[in-house]
């Protein structure tokens, strides 16, 4: 880099690969028409042993002195468990990556970044969905799906020292997107329903347009076949369809996936004559998380519901209206906008103060090294998520189509440390 | 020494690799981990044999259509669900739907014809020994498939006829055949089974019984011919229909092969109750056809008062059908001035299949009576299962069955789908609609009610008099047998019977005195899109060219 006083250090690199890849966690022999029996599974020599017992013919009053002697009328059942694809072949991503890598200022900021791109195509899958039923049979897997898959990385660092004081920033940010470009789905499926188009596992639920405020509104409005009868403080939904009826085909994509599109971090450090002060501060935007507190179907109740909808705090509401169990499903808790929670949060991941001692000090005590410090973990959390701790996803992938109560979470836990740390 | 000792080593190791070849050879051991080979199957007997058997296990059971317990008739005017959110009411509360459907048997009866195919395609090429069986067994998988399409048949009218396999490469979105073509494919398929089958269950040797048989093809044939004659298949009344399916029930009385179950002569239906109860009756002269025969207790758990070992009451039948159940004495029905019903002792002198088929109050259960009156061991109104109308299931169920704590019992029971009482009322049926009301339409419907015990009908009816006795006698007979649901649908009455609220009978204990007052249970919906089923939104999301949906769905 002559004559560039700035810029100490500049790469440009790139790649570009074609992978494929077999048996993505399936069966080996996708090739093969398979047969089944009652239960019993295909022994070795590709012989079917364990007839079951599924079919019950022949004259059962001699039986019923011995009722374990059935057996001997069962018939074995043979079925056709599997079509084969003879043409099968492997799934294939073309991955694409440009990035480059500088340092300026005399090795005071560095500055990477990574632009990527992931055409995955060739995606096996069984065309059932778009297939009529009265083929009869689960249909064999064909290479015919693709995902499209995108993104960016920046990760900056400044770094700086003033006599005996220094700092460091260090940034980094991943943005990804993908997307279904082509997936097995009904040709007539409404557009609102359709994931081609969308991300990978991306939520569909009702858009809420209000509460029904009374029994004129219900009447009034299109018809609700979601889950159960509604009453006057329940969600509204918007009729997509406008077929004057609100069901599961009324459902549109909202919020976003389980999976945060933006991930990022900062470390920030000082140390000032072994004084030192460090951090990490974590964060995710652009998630959704189909966890929430209803009840659990019982008589459990949490203090947000106090906001809930009544006639007097109609204006005000923030909850659809309390209802006894016996009305059946509560159509206000499937997945809809409102109820649908942002997951985003930064959180303060770490921070740490701790003093190293100088070393004029260890040699009196004839020791290698004495610091002491004090540390936290996940001390503060900023989110908009409520009822749990924004990390505690487990079942939150459980299914789309529904909240799930968080009912075998457990939470991220607050660490505090206090220590020494002596080497001799 | 010691080179002769090599040389014998040297042999014998020699004369072990060649043993070894020779094995590999002819035992052509083949080693795979995973799949079970096209050849496999239909190189084996046992295989062969076992595939078609498979295509039996799709033959219905009906006694458990929700999970739940519900029967068919808690979807017609024959029976309210004990169970309020029973999936069965959306036939009853107009909720019904293309997205919202119940005993859908689209996607099923497909899987089962694609079984039904696949046989009939490789079993005649098949090493299925002695090979003189592969004509019988391929006469099971043409009855089979043709009771299958009429499943679909009675349910959605016109679709799509699977008489051969479908490939996966195929274009599916397939048109729907007419009525007609359905009704012939049924009809071809029957004449190729009743061909080659055996004669009847009774002609089975023991291990075969429940195949299916001549009379169970013509049987169906006979009834896909009725629901073809039938007002909502012919609308414009052509006998020659009626005439054909009169022909066709006919043929299988005249095989002789079949009776009615009688008791002795004072009591001639005192045998009717065991006709669903294997342990007692197996395959009785009376069964023509029917499903695998299970061992449970379920139909008592699901069905029986719930003051039997918490028993779930699900079937309650109306009032309605109580009161289709004619006097005993004057044969009349219940309406009548003359019948000499009482309606302050309203189960008195009833037709014996009231007694057989529903539980009264104070009928006999188990060795008690059984209690419905107010304030009752089965009638229990904080018991969410305690009955709405007032009225138990009795048809079906077995009092040696038990299902209490550390006590079960289990009795074999099959679902008959069809028995020689029906055919008998389907002949006259036809016979009448065919001829008017000759000779032979009183000598089958009163063969009916001689083996219930009750009097012949009045001569001289005029045909449309004679029409409503048959219907009736089949409400009667056949009750909870999944017949009145499509017997109203193909009569074409659905507005009549099936759009008007369900009554039940609040009966109220004064010491000794009990006095008996009607109520209404709910109000049901029906309207004309109803006679049929929708086809389902998800196949009409994928066939979107060229399948219809039903009319008004």
């Amino acid at each position: 880099m002559q004559g560039i006083s700035w810029l100490n250090y500049l790469k440009i690199r790139g790649s570009l690969g074609l992978i494929g890849y077999a048996s993505v966690g399936r069966n080996r022999f996708l090739y093969l028409d398979e047969y089944s029996n009652g239960g019993g599974t295909p022994s070795f020599g590709g012989n079917i042993s364990n007839i079951n017992s599924r079919l019950f013919f022949g004259n059962p009053s001699s039986l019923n002195s011995n009722p374990s002697s059935q057996l001997q009328l069962s018939n074995p059942v043979v079925w056709h468990s599997k079509v084969g694809n003879p043409n099968v072949t492997w799934e294939k991503s073309i991955k694409r990556n440009i990035g480059i890598e500088t340092a300026f200022f005399k090795d005071k900021l560095l500055i990477n970044a990574d632009l990527f791109d992931e055409k995955r195509y060739d995606i096996l899958l069984p065309r059932d969905n778009s297939a009529p039923d009265i083929f009869g049979e689960s249909l064999p897997f064909t290479n015919y799906g693709e995902n499209y898959n995108k993104g960016y990385e920046i990760e900056a660092t400044f770094r700086n020292t003033i006599g005996d004081f220094e700092y460091r920033l260090y940034a980094q940010l991943t943005h990804a997107v993908n997307e279904i470009v082509l997936t097995d789905e009904p040709v007539n499926l409404a557009p609102n329903l359709r994931r081609t188009g969308q991300s990978i596992d991306q939520y569909f639920g009702y858009q809420v347009i209000g509460f029904y405020q009374s029994l004129d509104d219900i009447a009034a409005s299109p018809a609700s076949k979601v889950s159960g009868p509604v009453i006057p403080g329940d969600f509204k939904y918007a009729d997509i369809n406008g077929d004057n009826v609100i069901n599961d085909q009324d459902r549109v994509p909202i919020g976003y996936t389980d999976v945060p599109r933006n991930v990022f971090g900062i470390e920030p450090s000082i140390s000032y004559k072994g004084i030192g002060l460090s951090a990490l501060i974590q964060g995710v935007s652009k998630v959704s998380s189909n966890l929430i507190f209803d009840g659990n179907g019982r008589n459990q109740y949490y203090s947000r519901m106090l906001d809930r909808w009544t006639p007097e705090n109609a204006v005000n509401a923030n909850w659809p209206a309390m209802r006894p169990g016996s009305l059946g499903g509560n159509p206000s808790y499937n997945v809809n906008s409102f109820l649908l929670q942002d997951a985003s949060y930064v959180r303060l991941r770490n921070i740490e103060l701790s003093y190293q001692f100088p070393a004029a000090i260890m040699d009196k005590l004839k020791l290698g090294s004495l610091r002491l410090f004090v540390n936290g973990q996940n001390l503060l959390t900023w989110t908009k998520l409520i009822g749990l701790d924004p990390e505690s996803n487990i079942s939150r992938t459980y299914n789309r189509q529904f909240f799930s109560n968080p009912t075998y979470t457990y939470p991220v836990t607050k660490v505090y440390n206090f220590g020494l740390n002596v080497q001799f | 020494m010691l080179k002769i000792n090599f040389k014998i080593t040297g042999w014998l190791f020699v004369s072990v690799l060649a043993f070894t070849a020779c094995e590999k050879e002819y035992l052509e051991f083949e080693y795979t981990d995973g799949a079970v080979r096209e050849a496999d199957i239909w190189k084996s007997d046992r295989h062969a044999r076992g595939f078609l058997n498979n295509v039996y296990t799709g033959v219905p059971n009906r006694y458990n259509l929700d999970g739940n317990g519900a029967l068919l008739a808690s979807g017609s005017d024959e029976a309210v669900n004990s169970n309020f959110n029973s999936s069965i009411n959306v036939f009853n509360n107009d909720t019904w739907g293309p997205m919202r459907t119940f005993d859908e048997q689209y996607t099923s009866m497909y899987t089962n014809l694609r079984r039904a195919n696949l046989f009939l395609e490789n079993a005649p090429t098949s090493k299925i020994s002695p090979a003189s069986d592969i004509p019988e067994l391929m006469g099971e998988a043409y009855f089979l498939r043709a009771l299958y399409h009429f499943e679909l048949m009675k349910r959605y009218g016109g679709v799509i006829i699977a008489n051969r396999t479908f490939k996966p490469d195929e274009v599916l979105d397939l048109p729907r055949n007419s009525f007609e073509e359905v009704v012939e494919q049924i009809l071809a398929d029957c004449d190729e089974a009743a061909a080659v089958l055996t004669p009847s269950i009774r002609d089975q040797s023991d291990g075969d019984k429940g195949r299916a048989t001549q009379t169970a093809a013509l049987a169906l044939k006979a009834r896909t011919l009725l629901y073809a004659a039938s007002p909502l298949n012919n609308p414009s009344g052509d006998a020659a229909k009626w005439q054909a399916a009169a022909d066709a029930a006919r043929a299988v009385i005249d095989l002789n092969k079949h009776s009615l179950l009688t008791g002795n002569q004072t009591t001639p239906w005192s045998e009717l109750a065991n006709l669903w109860n294997y342990s007692t009756r197996a395959y009785n002269a009376e069964v023509i056809f029917a499903s695998a025969a299970d061992n449970v207790n379920s139909i008592e758990l699901n069905n029986a008062p719930i003051g039997y070992d918490g028993a779930r009451g699900r079937t309650n039948p109306t009032q309605e059908l109580v009161d289709a159940f004619g006097m005993r004495s004057s044969g009349k029905p219940i309406t009548d001035p003359a019948s000499g019903y009482n309606p302050a002792n309203p189960y008195n002198d009833r037709d014996p299949r009231l007694g057989l088929f529903i539980i009264v109050n104070g009928a006999s259960f188990k060795n008690r009576p059984v209690e419905i009156y107010a304030g009752g061991r089965d009638n229990v109104p904080t018991n969410v299962n305690s009955t709405k109308t007032g009225y138990y299931l009795r048809k079906f169920l077995s009092e040696s069955a038990a299902w209490g704590v550390g006590a079960t019992t289990n009795v074999r029971r099959p679902w008959v789908h069809f028995r020689y009482a029906e055919v008998l009322l389907n002949y006259a049926e036809a016979l009448n609609e065919a001829q008017g009301p000759v000779a032979d339409v009183y000598r089958y419907v009163n063969q009916v009610r001689a083996r219930a015990g009750m009097p012949p009908l009045p001569t001289s009816l005029s045909k449309d008099q004679m029409r409503e006795r048959i219907h009736n006698e089949r409400r009667v007979e056949l009750c909870f047998e999944d017949h009145r649901f499509y017997d109203v649908r193909r009569w074409k009455k659905g507005e009549q019977f099936f759009n008007k609220p369900v009554h039940g009978m609040r009966i109220t204990r004064n010491g000794s005195n009990l006095s008996f007052e009607r109520f209404q249970v709910e109000s049901r919906a029906f309207s004309e899109k109803m006679y049929r089923f929708p086809i389902p939104q998800f196949e009409l999301n994928i066939a979107s060219k060229n399948l219809e949906q039903n009319p008004s769905w």
